[in-house]
Formats: structure tokens, sequence, C-alpha cells
């Protein structure tokens, strides 16, 4: 074409002068009008002309094919005169169409600076001109076009013979002029076979699909492009799946001439297509069973296949998931370690499960996702909502961590002594109210008239919040609502404060003044009284959940048992320091009889510390050689459960015993090694050794009182008698003449006061005897004051033959008072020698010695003896006399024995009448 | 009087008993008198005379303190010979006690009229025998 141009613009330089002259030819590709000849034009110019030409006069040619013809551009009558810079040097513009194959091609466009300086033959001229460029320019394109169709023609005979897939060429009415060897290789068919048939009248069959034929029959009568697929048969009858292609083709003229088709054998592809639909159905089939969602994605995440059951469970569509790359998930996290993941599992690595999480309408959602290779481009995420199990998990961690809080606070209580327990209350509401997220977490004594105080402890978030509580300045009678449920130990659990019943108006308003929304009011109840409360409280709504009240429940259960604890070891301290200071002993034994607890009472007595008491046992502190002590022992005591006011003998130090008064208690417990035997008891031998005192010493007076009276009267009798004598005497001798008779009664009153003055004497001896003054003790020679007796009696002796038996020991002596002996001693020889037998010598037999180491003597006479069983109660009394002896005033054996007894002796008589009496005298 | 009346006094006192013997006689001089120095003594003869119904006295002077028996010995022989003694005899009690019990243990023997106190003045014998 260039030629052609060269030649065109030579030829019409010749022929014409010209200045400025471009062809314009149309280019359809682009829709421009594109300059092949530009003489004149600056390269500049050019491009601007190329620019505007189907905006300006070529374009118009070309759309209208009307020449344009414009003598003056200045001349604004003339049509199609544009103002534009050209117009100062261009005068006159003349353009002419091209026309090729019936239709216009181009343009041919001359100017000049002459005004009209193109007269009617140039423009005849330039008409010519177009029109055989025209008509060369349509031979040219035909001989290319035979060209290229020759050369096109050739490529495909190469490709069609060539090629696998089958080709057929029919002619316009659809019979087969041509086949190529692939043809005959897929269906078994050679030219010969087919020649001038129609394809489809032998190669389709039962099977196929008489839409798709249909629609091919109607593309070819329309003769236009079709294609599809469907079964075709081969010479044996064996059925393949072809992919058809229809073409029509036209000749130059337009006319149809042939149609191409081209057919590929897709039975292969359709099976695996199909092969790959029954697996996507299996795939689709198990992977609905499955709760998790299956994606396949590509080696940098991109979302290649979905395979959703539960949309609801995804935050985003399926149409938002196919294509979006996987790692962009919100977590970022998440995204990067998958980002990390992917090409570790196409390299056949495993790789651990990844947790996310993904924000789904306001809810946080879990996730887990699995990677796994599906093939050397391709990974199978497996992704698994874990939000349910997720929750449930945190839920049981929560409570978990809870119960380790709880399991770390009792353990704290139970080892802090009572002493601390404030401040371990405080780190308890303090570590509750952080677990719960609250804003405020204490407790509070209850005011109730059964409740026992405790010190009130509060914890807050906000410790510079500086509210008060919200139950201080108030009194019970301000929250009867609250009070109420308490008293029946019900739990409060407010989860919206604005929401309490009417009855707990006061309750909520008080509660709204310090912005608590929600509450939970726990009583602490300790022996089924109120100690205090325990109250949980937040500034925004919080609906306490089941998990949260059972866990309440356990902490207020917890502060229960401390305060219990706290006032049971308060207690116990009580009487233990009770016990320990008692002004009683305290013991307390095993069941083994082994010491548990000795207080200091018994310590002090034993001289024992507690530590030493501790390896003591019963046997050992209360000797079961006293019979009181056996009874009483633990064994003993335990089948009785309790035993009141008992006697124990409690063995001291120093190997003597003391009386105790005692009380003993069995206290069993489920543990028998824990079972307790206590006796509690106190020193009774001091009251005992009292009392035998006061009895003794009562004994005596009471003895000496009866002695006392007894003697008085008998003493003041005597004395009467005598003195009533005298007096008798004394009026008869005032009356009496007769001398004789007078003297009588004068020897009569001479007797009655010497019997006066030996009573008033007597009385004095006895005086001195009862009060025990005198008596001095010494060792005396028993022999001798026996001999000073028979001294004095000597007269006595001898006038009635009296004879004296000596059995005392040689040498025998008696720790006594000398007086006293020698009058006792007189006081018996007397008797004896006094009551002796009308019909017999008196023999008197004197023995002494020792029984029982007591020393003792003994006088014997053969005299008349006394009849004991009438008299013996009356022998030793005062004014006895048994015989009717003149001489006897009885006074002797009374004041022998006071002697005896004033020396701490006794006296004992053996008699038989008529036979004789022995008198015993013991003198410790 | 159809005879003389006749006292028994008991008493261990010899003294007392020549006292009142001589009182009696300067009261009234046929009185008669037996003397006996023991509850025992005085009872047996009692027994005695009652058995063989002899002379019974009609005034009886009893002391208390006696040896062997004393008077509430003889006081307690002579209740139980009240029925077989047919005859009223007074019995008083002579005594130098002043012991309230003993006054008190002698009135109630319904037997004993009164209680004397030594020495017995010729008034008081006086006062006995008239009682009679």
């Amino acid at each position: 074409m260039k030629v052609l141009v060269r030649e065109v613009e030579k030829a019409l330089g010749d022929l014409f002068p010209m200045e400025f002259a471009g062809l314009y030819l149309y280019n359809e590709q682009n829709d421009k009008l594109e300059l092949l000849i530009a003489h004149g034009f600056t390269e500049e110019e050019r491009r601007e002309a190329e620019r505007t030409a189907m905006d300006r006069h070529p374009g118009m040619v070309f759309r209208t094919g009307e020449s344009i013809y414009i003598s003056d551009t200045k001349d604004a009558t003339q049509p199609f005169s544009l103002d534009s810079k050209r117009s100062f040097t261009v005068r006159s513009r003349l353009y002419i169409p091209i026309r090729a194959f019936g239709k216009i091609i181009g343009t041919f466009g001359i100017v000049s600076s002459k005004v009209d300086a193109f007269s009617d033959d140039d423009k005849e001229l330039f008409r010519f001109i177009c029109e055989l460029a025209g008509q060369v320019y349509t031979r040219i394109r035909i001989e290319e076009q035979k060209l290229e169709a020759l050369s096109i023609q050739r490529k495909l005979s190469v490709i069609a013979t060539h090629t696998d897939n089958a080709v057929v060429i029919t002619n316009a009415e659809g019979r087969i002029e041509w086949i190529n060897d692939a043809f005959t290789h897929i269906t078994g068919y050679v030219l010969t076979d087919v020649l001038d048939k129609i394809p489809g009248s032998f190669l389709q069959g039962t099977e196929t699909d008489r839409t798709v034929s249909k629609q091919l029959g109607e593309a070819i009568r329309n003769k236009v492009k079709a294609e599809g697929t469907l079964i075709n048969y081969t010479k044996s009858g064996k059925p393949y799946i072809v992919y058809l292609q229809i073409y029509p083709v036209f000749d130059e003229q337009g006319h149809h001439t042939n149609f191409i088709a081209l057919q590929k054998d897709v039975t292969k592809e359709e099976q695996a297509r199909k092969e790959i639909s029954n697996q996507r159905a299996r795939l689709s089939a198990i992977v609905t069973t499955i709760p998790d969602q299956l994606f396949i994605v590509n080696v940098d995440g991109v979302i290649e296949e979905i395979f959703v059951n539960r949309p609801d469970q995804l935050p985003y569509s399926t149409e938002q998931l196919l294509g979006a790359n996987i790692i962009r998930f919100e977590n970022t996290d998440w995204g990067t370690r998958i980002k990390r993941a992917l090409p570790l599992v196409l390299a056949g690595r495993k790789v651990d499960a990844i947790e996310g999480s993904a924000n789904q309408n306001g809810q946080i959602r879990y996730y887990e996702i699995r990677l796994s290779k599906l093939d050397e481009q391709r990974i199978l995420a497996v992704v698994r909502d874990t939000t349910s199990p997720r929750l449930i998990q945190m839920e049981r961690d929560r409570q978990a961590r809870f119960y380790q809080l709880i399991s770390d606070l009792s353990s704290q209580l139970i080892s802090t002594g009572k002493d601390n327990l404030n401040d371990s209350m405080f780190d308890f509401v303090a570590k509750i109210g952080a677990f719960f997220a609250l804003d405020k977490s204490s407790i509070a004594p209850f005011d109730m008239p059964d409740s026992i105080g405790i010190e009130p402890i509060t914890w807050e978030k906000d410790a510079n919040s500086g509210s008060s509580s919200i139950w201080e300045h108030t009194t019970i009678a301000d929250f009867p609502w609250m009070v109420e449920q308490l008293t029946k130990r019900h739990s409060i659990y407010i989860p919206v404060v604005s929401e309490m019943p009417k009855e707990a108006e006061r309750e909520q308003r008080r509660l709204t003044e310090n912005h608590i929304q929600s509450l939970v009011v726990l009583p602490l109840v300790m022996n089924n009284k109120i100690l205090g409360i325990y109250t949980a409280k937040t500034k925004h709504i919080r609906k306490w959940s089941e998990g949260e009240i059972a866990l309440f429940k356990l902490a207020g259960d917890l502060v229960n048992s401390a305060y219990s604890r706290r006032a049971w070891e308060q207690e116990r301290e009580q009487f233990r320091t009770i016990f320990e200071n008692a002004a009683f002993g305290a013991l307390m034994f095993g069941t083994d009889g082994h010491v548990r607890y000795a207080n200091r009472y018994v310590c002090t007595m034993l001289h024992a510390t507690p530590e030493q008491m501790l390896t003591q046992d019963f046997d050992a502190i209360f000797p079961p050689e006293f019979e009181p002590n056996q009874q009483a022992s633990c064994t003993k005591i335990a089948s009785e459960q309790l035993r009141e006011s008992f006697e124990l003998q409690l063995k001291l130090p120093n190997n003597k015993h003391k009386t105790m008064l005692s009380n003993a208690v069995f206290l069993e417990s489920e543990h028998a090694a824990n079972s307790i035997i206590a006796y509690t008891f106190s020193d009774i031998s001091e009251r005992i050794q009292q009392e035998q005192a006061t009895r003794d010493a009562l004994n005596i007076v009471s003895e000496q009182n009866k002695r006392l009276l007894n003697f008085s009267y008998i003493v003041s009798h005597n004395i009467r008698s005598h003195a009533s004598n005298i007096s008798g005497i004394a009026h008869v001798l005032a009356d009496e003449p007769e001398p004789e008779i007078q003297r009588q009664f004068i020897d009569g009153l001479v007797k009655s006061s010497k019997n006066l003055d030996s009573t008033l004497r007597h009385l004095n001896e006895l005086l001195n005897i009862q009060s025990r003054v005198n008596i001095h003790k010494e060792a005396v020679s028993f022999f001798q004051v026996v001999n000073r007796t028979l001294d004095t009696l000597v007269v006595d002796l001898k006038t009635n033959n009296v004879k004296i038996v000596n059995r005392i020991p040689d040498g025998f002596k008696l720790q006594t008072d000398k007086a006293y002996l020698d009058s006792i001693v007189l006081n018996l020889f007397s008797n004896a020698i006094k009551y002796r037998r009308a019909d017999a010598d008196p023999e008197i037999i004197i023995e002494a010695g020792k029984r029982n180491t007591v020393p003792y003597f003994s006088i014997r006479d053969n005299g008349k003896g006394i009849d004991l069983e009438k008299y013996g109660d009356k022998l030793f009394g005062m004014f006895k006399t048994f015989h009717g002896n003149r001489d006897a005033r009885g006074i002797g054996l009374f004041i022998t024995r006071n002697q005896i007894e004033a020396l701490g002796g006794t006296i004992e008589v053996e008699s038989k009448v008529g036979e004789g009496t022995m008198f015993t005298v013991y003198l410790p | 009087m159809e005879h003389s009346p006749l006292i028994w006094i008991i008493d261990d006192d010899d003294l007392f008993i020549m006292i009142t013997r001589n009182n009696i006689r300067k009261a009234a001089t046929l009185v008669e008198t037996e003397v006996f120095h023991d509850g025992l003594e005085s009872m047996d003869c009692l027994k005695e005379r009652i058995a063989s119904e002899g002379i019974l006295p009609d005034i009886i002077l009893l002391d208390l303190n006696m040896p062997i028996a004393d008077g509430w010995n003889f006081l307690s022989h002579y209740i139980q010979l009240e029925e077989k003694v047919r005859k009223k005899i007074n019995l008083f009690v002579c005594t130098s006690s002043i012991d309230p019990k003993d006054i008190q243990r002698a009135k109630e023997f319904g037997d004993v009229i009164d209680f004397k106190e030594k020495p017995l003045s010729k008034e008081a014998i006086l006062d006995i025998l008239q009682n009679q």
C-alpha cells in the first residue's frame, strides 16, 4: 500500500501544483480517518489534522459521501466554512470522498491559500483521481484478501489434517465434502462412507440429546455459528461424547458456501467431569453431616471452594468468602498464623490447629482451623465453630478458678488465728470483688436482736470514689423488705435495681441514690443467728447467672464458717482459761487412761509441769490400791457417762494421799481415740479432817458438857445433902434438951461437916483434873510407885493380912505424871482392900507390861467382885456405890478414871461376883 | 386411926435418918418408923409383906440417890405392885437434888404425892401426917 501511496502522491504532484493535500483512509478498528498522504503538512500539522479529521471536513465527507468545496473560507455564507487557525492561510478547500466496495473508504482533501483556487476542471480531475484510487484500492484489497484466504486455507488444511479434533467440511446444504483423519480415527468412518451425507443423520443415535441437536439444526438453518455437546455414535455403534462447533463459511460476496464442523471427543473429559461431579456430590453429602465448614484454599489463602453447612455460624456470606483471602480475617494474629501455615502444609508438614475469633453481629465467636494438603496446589481448611464448647470451657475454667480461689481463701482462713480474722476477711472480700468484677464487696454487721456483732469490712473497686456504705447511718427500720427477706434466711439476688418489687421501694431509692444497679445480699448465719450480711454491688446491670449465684452461696458459706470458727475458738479459749485457773483440779484422760490435760491446780499439787503430767496415767495419780479409785476408773466412768460426788484418793509426791471429792463425765467422740474422761475434784481431806476434828471436839465438848452437868447436879446434891444434914441437926440441937441425944447429934454434926469438907475437896480435885493442868510426864518406875502406895497403906495391909503378889517386870517404866499415877494406884489398891471378901484372906496381884505396844498395868483382887451386868455402866460414875458400904462415897473410881484419861490412858475392869475384880490401866 | 401410922424411911444417909426420926418423934409420938438403906432392901420387904399380908406402911419417904437400887428403881417396881397393894400408901420423894429433871420425873409417877426437900422439918412431917 505504501508503494501505491508514494506513486499516487508523485503522480498527483506531477499533475497539479499542490500546496496542501491529504489522503484520509478510514480505519475500521479505531473508527478514525488516517492520513496516508499529508503533502505540505508539518509533522505537527499532520498529527493535528489526523486527530481532528473525523470531526471536520474529512469526516463530514466520509460520512455523507458528498464532496465539499469552499471557495472562500472567510465567506461565512458558504456552508462548512469553519473558523480555524488555518483560515488565515487556507482560503479555499476541496474534499472529495473515495469509494470502494460500494462504500466510502476515505476522503481526499486539498486546500489552497488562494481563494477559489480550484476550477471545475480541477474538481473533475480530482474526482477522477479519487475514483481511480478507489478502484486501485479495491483491486489491492481483493488481492490481499485472496492471498490471505489462500494462506488461511493452507494453514487450516494443515491444522485440519493433523489435528486430533475431527474436522468436517460440508457444502452449503450440509453434505459432507471433506473429512480429516481425526474424524476417521474417532468415528471409524472413512470419506467414502460419509461423502455427501449429512453428519447428523448417521452420527446421532438413541441417546443423543434431542434438545442440543435441535439447537444445532436451528443454527445451521440460520447459517450462524453453533456449538454444543452431545452424544455421537461411532461406526461400530459405540457412543462417545462430542463437543461440536459448526462455522458457516461465506465467500467474498457473502454467499454461504460451506459449513465447517469441528468435533472434539470429550468423552474422557465428560467422564472425568462426571466423576468429579459425583465426588463432589459425595463430598457434599459427607460435609453436610459434619458440623464444620470446609474451605479449599490455594497457597496464598484465596478461597476457591466452600462447603458451608451452617451459614449462620460464619460471619460472612458465601459470596463474600469465595475468592476472598482466608488470611484477611479480623483477628490478625489468626491470619498471620494461617499465612505461615499454608506453605508448610503444602510442603507436607503437619500443622497444629489454629485458634481464632471473629466478631459476628457484636457477638464473639471462636473458631478452630485445621489445615491439610489436598493436592499440590490446594489446601483443605476445616473450620470448626468452638464458641459453645469454648464458652463452656471458659465457664468451667472460671468455675475452676473460682474453686481454686475459694480453696486458697479457705486454707488461709483456716490457718488464720482468731486475732487476724479481720485482715483475712478483707482479703477475702477483695478477691471476691475482683473475681466477679464488682464495684463494691463488703461485710456489714446486722443489728438484729438475735445477731452477734462483727466488724464491717469494705472493698471498693474504685478506691477513690469516696462513696459511703449504703448501710451507713441507717437502721433496720429503713429497710423493712430486706430485713424481712434476711430474717427468713433468704438470699437476695437483684439483677436490675430498677425492677425491684414494690415492697422494696425504700431499698430501691437508697440503692439508686448510690448508683447501684445490681445487688447480691447474703445473710451470714451461725448457730441460727444472723451475724451480718455480705453485699456485692455493681454500678451496671448484671444478670447474675446460676453459676455465679452458686459461687456466691459458696463464698457465703465460707464466711459463715470462718466466723463460726472464730467464735468457737474464742469460746474454747474462754473455757480453757477458766479450767486452767480454776480453784479445783481438772484432769482429762483418754480411753487408754493416759493424761490428756491437767490444769494448774493439779500441776501445783503434784509438783509437776504440764508436760510431765502428759506422761502420767490414771493409776499413777489415783492408785488402784484404794478401793474408791478402782470404782472410779476411766473404764467405769465411760460406761456411766456421768457420776457425781464420789471420792478419789490422790497420791501426792511424798507418797501421802489426799481425799478428793470428784465429779466425772465421759465425753464421747466418733473416734474412740478422741473420747475423753474428764474428772473435776476438790481437796476435801482437810475438810474431812476438820469435820472429824469438829466432830471430835463436839464429842468431847458434849461429853464434857454432859459430865459437867451431871457433875454439877451430883455435886450440888451431895453438898446439899451435907448441908441439909447440918441444918437439920442444928434445928434439932436447938430444941433438944437431952444431953445424950445432944451428944449424938453433935457427933452427927461433926461428921456432916467433915463430909461436906471432904466433898468440897474432891470437887477441887476434880476441877483440877478437868482443866488438865499440872500434868508433867516423865519416865516413872512403876515398881517404886507401887512401893510407895504399899507404904501408905501399910496399916490396912497388915490389919487385913493382905498378900501382895508382884509381877512387875524389872525396870518397867511408864512415861507419865508421877503424882497422878500415885493417886491412881493408891485408889485401886484401896478399893481392892476395901472390897475384900469376908471369908478369905485378901490377895492382890500386880502385873505390868505391854500389849500391842501399849504399856499397861493391872491390879487384881480376890474380893467381893462386882456384878458388871447390873452395874457396869455405873461403875465409874460419880457417887455410885455398889455394896452399901458406908465408907464408900463412890467418888473414888470417878476421879481415878478422870485421872487416867487425863494421862491419855484407858481403864478396863473384869470382875466376877464372889471371886474378885481386876482393873487394867493402859497408859500409852 | 386404927393403929399408929407406919412410916417407911428409905434412905442411905444415916444422919438424915437420925434427924428425920427425931423430928417425927417430936411431931407425933405414936408414929412407927421402919428404915431401909436401899431400894432393893425395901422393895424385897414390901413384896414379902404383901405376899404374907403383913403390915404395910402408910407413908413412904423415898430418897432418890441410893446405892444398889436407887429411888427410881424402887418406883418402877412399886408401880407394878400397885394392884396388889390394897392399902393406900402416901409416897413422898425426899431429895436434896435440885435437878429439875428429877422433879419432873418424880411428878410423872402418879403414885408420888409430893416432892419434899431435905431436911424434913417438924412442920413438914406434920404436914405429911395430916394428909393421911
